[in-house]
């Protein structure tokens, strides 16, 4: 199974996206918080010199606070200071020129930034009284750079916990797969009818265990209802046939010992006795089948030559009713399963043909094909056919077309064929050949 | 038969038992019948027997059990188990116990008494080569048939059945016999498909020959042989 379709795959993405955002937005909260801690400390240092500066003013006059200013703005690296009259003209500071209005963008309270030429800053401009303003800022660029680290680490923060939570839903599914796998193989003897094999629990002990050790139970279960219907079966079987038998040997023994007169008679008995033991020999085989009693015997099949044999035994007895059995056999290979219960149900469908298609000089065609991985054995007759709509009805057990019952057969016939097809994990599909039937046995390939 | 055989029966039906019994007596065969397992065993151990015919399914001591002990023991007489159950699976459980043929009820005396006869056979001699009945003779090595010296013109599979009939001439064979050992199909098939075969044999065997040698025995099967009774 691949690993993007793994549940436990997909839960760890989820897991690992939920994650990731939460931690996101704790970070942008954490950035925000940090530029906002940021930009009030240098705020604090602006108006320290504010004050600083208002002070010089009132106490020493306009023209020593020129001399201050110009000593201040040598000394600070990063501060920027301007001192001009209310109309804007240059008194002293290391700011030559008031910024263009497009170089400046208004922020909160009083704030703006401005591009100069040798820096990026945020400033905010002071009226010390009607003709002196002062201009105060601090370069951006220490802020700035320091704020573009944190969302640097913060990416990483970030990329790296995507990483690693993919990492870790791989691994888990792939643990999980790999548990899962172990399972499927256990299950394998099992999806063969081998109901006796049971999975491995994990000495864990952990919710796997857990559901290998109900797998167990049932599987158990399974096995003994089975052993039980099994059971049943093989008693049936022993109880029934045993006077069946005993009532046949009786009758051959008349048979021999009786007069020419009576010998009819018991002929025909005992030809009844064989039909009730074929009807039932065909039901017991069919319960065995359908309660899983049976195993399927799987070998290697030429499938050739299985229809071959059965032409041989069969074509003759089609040349006395006037038919044609011809073979059609396409080289195929890979046919495997259980060859008396394949002969049986081919011979099922030929004896069929001979009962129900026994059309003069009609061609009834057997033949052995290969089609999506499947092996086909057909049978097509010319006979009147089957209407569509009773196609599943016939496979059914019992039924049969001729309402009054009156013909041959018993009924099972078609019931065996379907069952012996899905007991080889295969089916039996009836279509219209114009004129006339065609079944088919629909065989998986051997693996 | 110059001595007769002698035959261990080991089967829990006691009616069964007594018709196979009385059976098998009229057809000159020296009889023991053991009506359990555990009196099979002992009895087997008591005296030799040529065959053994042993039901599978029986109380105390089952079939395959009993057959295991006595292989077990070093006992080499061909058995052949009689069973209710048909399986593969089950024919092979047997065949694995050391049983050498596998007969599943419901079946016809004729088909027990030659399966029988050829297991007594099988111990003791070689299958002959040339085959003969009145002026029918089989050359098995050359395929060759013929009958008052005119060569019969058959085909492998008239051939295979010939022989089969002609090596248990004289005695009944059925239907699911010839199939088993002629076709080695042990499919449960209705029509009779083997008649078919069996008329065709006829037309070469006896048609423009005064005695017929292959007869058909309504409600039993088939018989090779000289006269009919």
């Amino acid at each position: 199974m691949s690993l993007l379709r793994a549940t436990s795959f997909r839960a760890a993405l989820a897991y690992t996206g939920v994650l990731t955002l939460s931690v996101a937005l704790v970070l942008g909260l954490l950035y925000h918080r940090l530029e906002q801690h940021l930009l009030d400390t240098q705020d604090a240092v602006i108006w320290r010199e504010a004050a600083h500066l208002s002070r010089v003013y009132e106490q020493e006059g306009a023209q020593n606070l020129a001399a201050f200013v110009s000593v201040k703005s040598e000394a600070n690296q990063g501060f920027v200071v301007r001192l001009s009259t209310s109309l804007g003209v240059y008194l002293a500071g290391n700011l030559a020129d008031f910024p263009a209005p497009e170089n400046t963008q208004i922020a909160q309270e009083g704030w703006f930034y401005a591009s100069t030429p040798e820096a990026q800053i945020r400033a905010r401009v002071l009226q010390l009284d009607d003709d002196l303003v002062v201009l105060l800022g601090q370069d951006m660029h220490d802020t700035q750079s320091l704020l573009a680290t944190m969302v640097r680490l913060f990416a990483l923060a970030l990329l790296g916990l995507t990483i690693f939570g993919l990492a870790g839903g791989a691994f888990l599914a792939r643990r999980n797969l790999a548990r899962v796998a172990a399972l499927n193989q256990d299950l394998q003897p099992v999806l063969q009818g081998q109901f006796a094999s049971r999975l491995s629990v994990d000495a864990r002990g952990d919710e796997w265990a857990l559901m290998a050790s109900h797998i167990n139970t049932m599987l158990a279960r399974i096995e003994s209802l089975m052993a039980d219907a099994k059971q049943v079966s093989d008693n049936l079987a022993h109880d029934l046939r045993a006077p069946l038998t005993r009532l046949k040997a009786r009758l051959e023994a008349l048979l021999e010992q009786s007069e020419a007169t009576a010998r009819d008679q018991l002929a025909d008995a005992l030809e009844d006795v064989d039909g009730l033991l074929h009807s039932f020999t065909a039901l017991l085989a069919l319960s065995r089948l359908e309660s899983g009693a049976a195993k399927l015997t799987r070998q290697p099949l030429d499938g050739a030559e299985l229809l071959t044999n059965l032409h041989d035994l069969f074509e003759a007895v089609f040349a006395d009713k006037q038919m044609h059995l011809v073979l059609e056999l396409a080289p195929v290979n890979g046919l495997e399963g259980d060859e008396p219960l394949l002969v049986q149900a081919v011979a099922n469908l030929l004896e069929n043909a001979l009962t129900h298609a026994s059309v003069p000089d009609s061609r009834v065609v057997l033949a052995l094909s290969e089609s999506d991985g499947d092996i086909l054995i057909s049978l097509t007759d010319g006979g009147a056919g089957i209407p569509t709509e009773k196609y599943t009805e016939v496979q059914k057990r019992f039924v049969r077309l001729d309402e009054s019952r009156s013909g041959d057969g018993t009924g099972l016939g078609l019931s065996l064929v379907a069952a012996i097809c899905r007991h080889h994990g295969g089916a039996l599909t009836l279509g219209e050949a114009s004129p006339g039937l065609r079944a088919t046995l629909r065989l998986p390939k051997r693996a | 038969m110059d001595a007769p055989l002698r035959l261990l029966l080991v089967e829990d039906d006691l009616k069964a038992a007594d018709l196979l019994v009385e059976r098998f007596r009229a057809q000159g065969f020296d009889v023991t019948h053991a009506a359990n397992g555990e009196l099979g065993l002992a009895a087997a151990q008591d005296a030799r027997f040529d065959v053994m015919v042993v039901d599978r399914m029986m109380p105390k001591l089952n079939g395959v059990e009993m057959v295991t002990q006595l292989r077990a023991q070093g006992l080499e007489t061909p058995v052949l188990f009689l069973s209710g159950l048909g399986d593969v699976e089950d024919r092979v459980d047997g065949f694995a116990a050391g049983g050498d043929d596998y007969l599943v009820k419901p079946y016809a005396f004729a088909e027990l008494q030659a399966r029988v006869l050829a297991l007594s056979k099988r111990q003791t001699q070689t299958p002959d080569t040339i085959l003969q009945l009145a002026d029918l003779t089989l050359d098995v090595v050359a395929r060759r048939a013929t009958r008052a010296e005119v060569e019969l013109e058959l085909n492998p599979r008239e051939f295979t059945l010939l022989e089969y009939l002609l090596r248990q001439k004289n005695q009944t064979v059925t239907r699911t016999m010839l199939l088993e050992s002629v076709w080695n199909y042990s499919a449960d098939m209705q029509t009779n498909v083997v008649d078919v075969h069996i008329s065709r044999l006829r037309a070469k065997l006896d048609k423009g020959f005064e005695t017929p040698l292959l007869h058909t025995l309504r409600g039993q099967g088939f018989v090779l042989k000289e006269a009919q009774s």
